[in-house]
């Protein structure tokens, strides 16, 4: 790969890229304050059931399907799977903050490209109101855009979810950096192995009613240290 | 009566095929096959065509409140599901009429050697008609493997209040989470093409040994209500009630309420008993009924 276009998918990757990705917590923050999630191996099991059943069969396989729709120029099936990823999820905060992380990217990856084709449309389509912009979505085209290829972008992805987790519970756990990043670590063969056998002819499928029920409880907390 | 037969004279016979079991099928597979149109006829919703064919069975309208709602039991004289068999249903609820779809007890699932149990719900409904769907859970017995589509077509003002319910297999018997696969889609389409979509493939014994989470949880409910016409102000009321609900109930609970891509309420219920879950169903439904409606909910009676 073009090391110039490696760099430009790290830096949207990066804790630094300002996709607002840092203020959501997933139902993480409600799931600590009900004392569901007290310990690193709470945390583990509650990401490693999202991955396995959520981002995984959900927003990866969307971010696959966009993924191809990007390689053919074919912004229908892109604005297709968009609005699918909108219906299924049921929760409006993370709905909201998918759009919203999604619509930054893109907003960021526009002025890079000189060539757009597909990211323009897209970014037309979003901005006009067409298509909703999730994340998932959003990276599929971004990154196939940049010339990352398939595999890498849904590990990226996964990746960067797993950071927004670890880099969540520093702030609501007692967990410090080595845990962190041995959590990262023993997430890596999950991370791997969804990327591979991730297909865009499977339908999207989503089952974290867990998770999906604390970041609907989480508008309700009576203090608050990420969005809703 | 002699408008009846003219709408029937103007409408093409309804579909029935038979099924004939295939070389490979087993002899007792059941294909059923369910038709009903619904329309309101002096302040009543009625019958106005219909069709089943074994296993479905499905009670004449009750009429349990002043509203004129046509309530109706579907059932399975066959006492469950079984590997292969299909249950069809497509009802058609016309303008203005209300039709309360339920279930005298669980939709149960047998173990299944090849083929998995199918189950396809089909509801049509036209303007200002009102559905309810609110059947008992479905219990997947170890081994079982079922699938199951609901999907529900919504015109312009039409009202829905559906219920889906899932039971982690036969608790008391500690029978928990030994289905082989369970796959369910729920899908809402409004007029102007936007929709709301709940899909999942369970499959505890394969490739997913555990669920860690959801596993500590034995029935596991989702709640929809849904219409294009009410105001925002009617869910914000709703979304406060059953949060109400749901933070005053004393049992071992978890539940959330949230606004769906469609205009709407979506709730997730999971208990860990089934008197929490259905006092959960039931002031859940009471307060859904009471904001959309005005109405409370009906005594079923089932028991």
């Amino acid at each position: 790969m073009d090391t110039r276009l490696l760099l430009q998918g790290f830096r949207y990757l990066d804790t630094f890229f300002p996709s607002g990705g840092f203020a959501f917590s997933s139902g993480l923050e409600t799931a600590v304050q009900e004392d569901n999630v007290r310990t690193i191996e709470d945390l583990n099991r509650y990401v490693v059931d999202f991955f396995r059943w959520g981002l995984g069969p959900c927003e990866a396989v969307a971010l696959a399907q966009a993924y191809q729709a990007s390689c053919k120029r074919d912004i229908d099936s892109v604005i297709q799977t968009d609005n699918a990823l909108e219906a299924m999820k049921l929760c409006q905060e993370t709905r909201a903050a998918s759009r919203q992380m999604g619509r930054s990217l893109l907003h960021h990856a526009i002025p890079l490209e000189e060539n757009q084709g597909i990211l323009e449309e897209f970014s037309t389509a979003v901005h006009s109101g067409g298509s909703p912009g999730h994340l998932a979505v959003t990276f599929g085209v971004v990154f196939q855009t940049i010339g990352w290829d398939q595999q890498q972008t849904i590990a990226g992805f996964l990746y960067q979810a797993g950071v927004g987790f670890v880099s969540a519970s520093y702030k609501l756990l007692p967990i410090g950096q080595r845990e962190g990043q041995r959590l990262l670590e023993s997430w890596g063969p999950l991370i791997e192995k969804l990327s591979r056998t991730v297909d865009a002819r499977m339908p999207l499928m989503s089952w974290t009613p867990i998770q999906e029920i604390y970041a609907m409880r989480h508008s309700q907390l009576p203090s608050r240290m990420f969005r809703s | 009566m002699r408008r009846q037969r003219v709408l029937q004279a103007e409408k093409p016979p309804l579909r029935f095929q038979s099924h004939p079991s295939s070389d490979t099928e087993r002899s007792h597979i059941q294909k059923g096959e369910l038709f009903l149109e619904c329309a309101k006829r002096n302040g009543k919703t009625v019958f106005t065509r219909s069709h089943c064919s074994y296993p479905w069975y499905f009670f004449q309208p009750l009429y349990l409140d002043h509203t004129g709602c046509a309530t109706t039991f579907l059932t399975n004289p066959s006492g469950g599901l079984a590997g292969g068999d299909t249950c069809s249903l497509i009802a058609t609820l016309e303008r203005d009429s209300h039709v309360l779809f339920t279930t005298p007890s669980a939709t149960k699932v047998y173990r299944t050697l090849e083929k998995p149990a199918v189950q396809s719900i089909d509801l049509n409904v036209e303007g200002n008609a009102i559905c309810e769907w609110i059947p008992e859970p479905t219990i997947p017995f170890a081994g079982a493997s079922f699938e199951q589509t609901i999907t529900v077509r919504l015109e312009t003002g039409a009202s829905l209040i559906l219920w889906d319910a899932l039971a982690a297999g036969r608790i008391v018997r500690g029978e928990r989470w030994q289905f082989s696969s369970f796959a369910n889609r729920i899908r809402i389409l409004l007029p102007d093409g936007r929709f709301l979509e709940e899909r999942y493939r369970l499959s505890p014994d394969h490739d997913n040994p555990c669920l860690p989470f959801s596993q500590a949880w034995n029935y596991m409910g989702s709640f929809f209500i849904v219409n294009d016409q009410a105001p925002r102000s009617t869910w914000e009321r709703v979304k406060k009630d059953m949060t109400t609900v749901i933070e005053s109930h004393t049992g071992e609970i978890l539940g959330g309420v949230s606004e769906p891509s469609v205009p709407g309420l979506a709730v997730k219920v999971l208990t860990r008993s089934a008197p929490d879950f259905n006092a959960m169903l039931e002031r859940l439904w009471q307060a859904a009924r009471m904001g959309l409606l005005n109405e409370t909910i009906p005594v079923l009676r089932r028991y």
